[in-house]
């Protein structure tokens, strides 16, 4: 108990040390102690008076850093969350057609050049369709067995994902690269608006799923399991699973896919704390948002240009899951 | 305990059940009454596991009813449930590795409300029921780790610590060594002894002569007999169960010799 709020406090420090690096790291360096003015500053309704200062801190690095953090803290929170409904370390977010459906509806929009509708938010209707669809055909009598949600979620992705490459070769080469740009993810992008809406959702989210963190340990004992313990495992499942992918959607509308996040940070954070989700949850969060932070920040302090956020996380994180496999194998697999 | 846990009532209805068109149970019909030891019985594929699974409301039987304190049990919220029933299953597929401190916690949960995580007093439960069962040295190790017969000791203090007056254990000693079976059935004994109403499935007949003050005997879905074990597990009963393969011998279930010869 102790240890784990101790575990708890220093991610906590962590997580805030990374982001405040993460904004002093770049091109141009910035001061440690000017973020603090800049920040200051605003916050008492002024700007900073050295404006490139205050353009590169304000205007482009801490909303940047704050998307990505959110991400990775939705990301994390999400697949911790669909790890433990589906009582499967190697589940990851995009289970259910998240990720295919959110890819379609960006390269719809881009294609016919919506205009009614943005990319993030076809791609977030998208991602909660390919979920409904993925949910509602594994639906049966009150109940949905593991087997066929995630098989359902299988084939609704490989549509979606059909459809997708259906579009990339109607597309003209300036459309279909932006296609190809967005499903690889990034934070090129982020505003304050986009930030403090993911920062809210993320709020909200952790709240909501670490209050249902005792029943969810429940839910991964097994269904019937779970029912003779007190709980309604159907609603409960529904409720999760809706939750979940809507916290998923939310940052993949903002940000693309972003690959190995939601699959590894929980599996790691297991591994550190224990399985218990009350715990497991805010601390998946917290490492998540720390580890997505640093990919971001070598994403485009690492050469002169951007690199796709999804090659350093892919990069980073396999050896750093391979490590921790080998640590605790005994406890871990059976 | 009150007074109302001890006069614990169990009574099972002409309860009928099929899976697909197959009649597993044809009408069963039985009142457990008191504390006690309660033994269901019979060969392999006669139903009663499928018995049992009515019993913790898993499965909603076609007809009849199953009633717990006059009330029935699939008309329960899954909560009044879990507070009157506690369930051990038979298989138990293993999950994440959680404490055993944990796993027994997770017998709390039917009386925490809303979105509350287990307090002091539900950690006191859990501890004391994990002394009754005499597995506290255990308590920080991941339950993923045990062996068989440890895992389902653990399992037994979960269902104690849902201090449900009912108790129903499916095969609890189907995986186990002797020392074990015998260790399970002992405490069973204990509780029984301490007012819970024990409901348990097995193939073994001597421990239902060893350890159950009564039984049910089930064959092919339908009752063959019930009562008193030493009434009903006669010599007679265990020919038309098994055929000519064992006799009975002091209270002790032994091979016939010239079966083999």
């Amino acid at each position: 108990m102790r240890r784990k709020r101790i575990c708890l406090l220093a991610g906590m420090m962590v997580f805030l040390l990374m982001m405040i690096l993460s904004v002093h790291f770049g091109n141009y360096p910035v001061r440690v102690q000017e973020i603090g003015q800049v920040i200051g500053a605003h916050l008492r309704g002024m700007v900073y008076p050295d404006s490139n200062v205050d353009t590169i801190v304000w205007k482009i690095r801490l909303p940047r850093v704050l998307t990505a953090a959110m991400t990775g803290v939705l990301l994390s929170v999400s697949g911790a969350v669909f790890q433990g409904i589906f009582r499967n370390p190697l589940v990851e977010p995009y289970v259910l057609g998240v990720s295919s459906g959110a890819a379609f509806g960006a390269a719809a929009c881009i294609v016919f050049s919506w205009t009614f509708i943005s990319k993030g938010a076809a791609a977030f209707l998208f991602a909660m369709l390919a979920m409904a669809l993925a949910y509602g055909f594994a639906f049966e009598k009150e109940e949905i067995p593991v087997v066929r949600l995630i098989l359902s979620g299988m084939i609704i992705s490989s549509v979606f994902t059909a459809l997708l490459n259906f579009l990339k070769v109607a597309a003209s080469d300036s459309k279909l690269r932006e296609i190809t740009f967005w499903t690889m993810g990034g934070f090129y992008t982020s505003e304050w608006k986009g930030a403090l809406r993911l920062t809210v959702i993320a709020v909200l989210g952790l709240i909501l799923t670490c209050g249902y963190g005792w029943k969810l340990n429940v839910l991964a004992m097994g269904e019937q399991e779970c029912r003779t313990l007190g709980i309604h495992a159907g609603r409960l499942k529904l409720l999760l699973i809706a939750s979940a992918t809507f916290l998923t959607a939310s940052c993949v509308a903002e940000a693309g896919i972003i690959s190995w996040v939601g699959l590894m940070i929980p599996h790691g954070a297991r591994m550190l704390i224990g399985p218990d989700h009350r715990y497991m949850i805010p601390f998946s969060a917290l490492l998540g948002g720390t580890f997505l932070v640093l990919c971001d920040t070598l994403a485009r302090t690492l050469m002169m240009g951007e690199l796709p956020v999804s090659i350093v996380t892919s990069i980073l994180g396999a050896p750093y899951l391979i490590y921790l496999l080998r640590q605790n194998r005994k406890v871990y697999f059976e | 305990m009150k007074a109302e846990d001890r006069k614990v009532e169990f009574c099972i209805q002409d309860v009928e059940f099929s899976y697909e068109k197959k009649k597993i149970l044809k009408g069963i019909r039985a009142d457990f009454r008191g504390a006690g030891v309660y033994g269901i019985f019979g060969p392999n594929g006669s139903g009663k596991s499928t018995l049992l699974k009515c019993c913790s409301g898993i499965l909603k039987p076609e007809r009849g009813s199953i009633l717990v304190q006059n009330r029935a049990v699939n008309r329960m919220s899954c909560q009044e449930r879990s507070r009157l029933l506690a369930c051990v299953p038979q298989e138990h597929r293993l999950s994440f590795p959680f404490t055993v401190e944990e796993v027994v916690l997770m017998g709390r949960t039917p009386y925490l409300g809303g979105i509350r995580g287990p307090k002091g007093e539900d950690r006191e439960m859990a501890w004391r029921a994990m002394e009754e069962i005499g597995i506290t040295e255990l308590s920080d190790r991941p339950y993923t780790q045990l062996s068989g017969g440890q895992r389902q000791l653990v399992l037994m203090a979960r269902a104690l610590a849902q201090d449900t007056p009912v108790l129903i254990l499916d095969e609890p000693t189907s995986a186990l060594d002797f020392k074990n079976q015998m260790k399970v059935f002992e405490i069973l004994r204990t509780l029984a002894a301490k007012g819970k109403l024990i409901l348990a499935c097995t193939h073994d007949p001597n421990h239902v002569k060893w350890f159950c003050d009564q039984v049910l005997i089930l064959k092919e879905g339908e009752v063959m007999a019930r009562g008193a074990v030493s009434d009903t597990l006669t010599q007679h009963c265990l020919e038309s169960l098994y055929g000519q393969i064992c006799q009975l011998q002091n209270d002790v279930i032994i091979p016939k010799r010239n079966a083999c010869a």
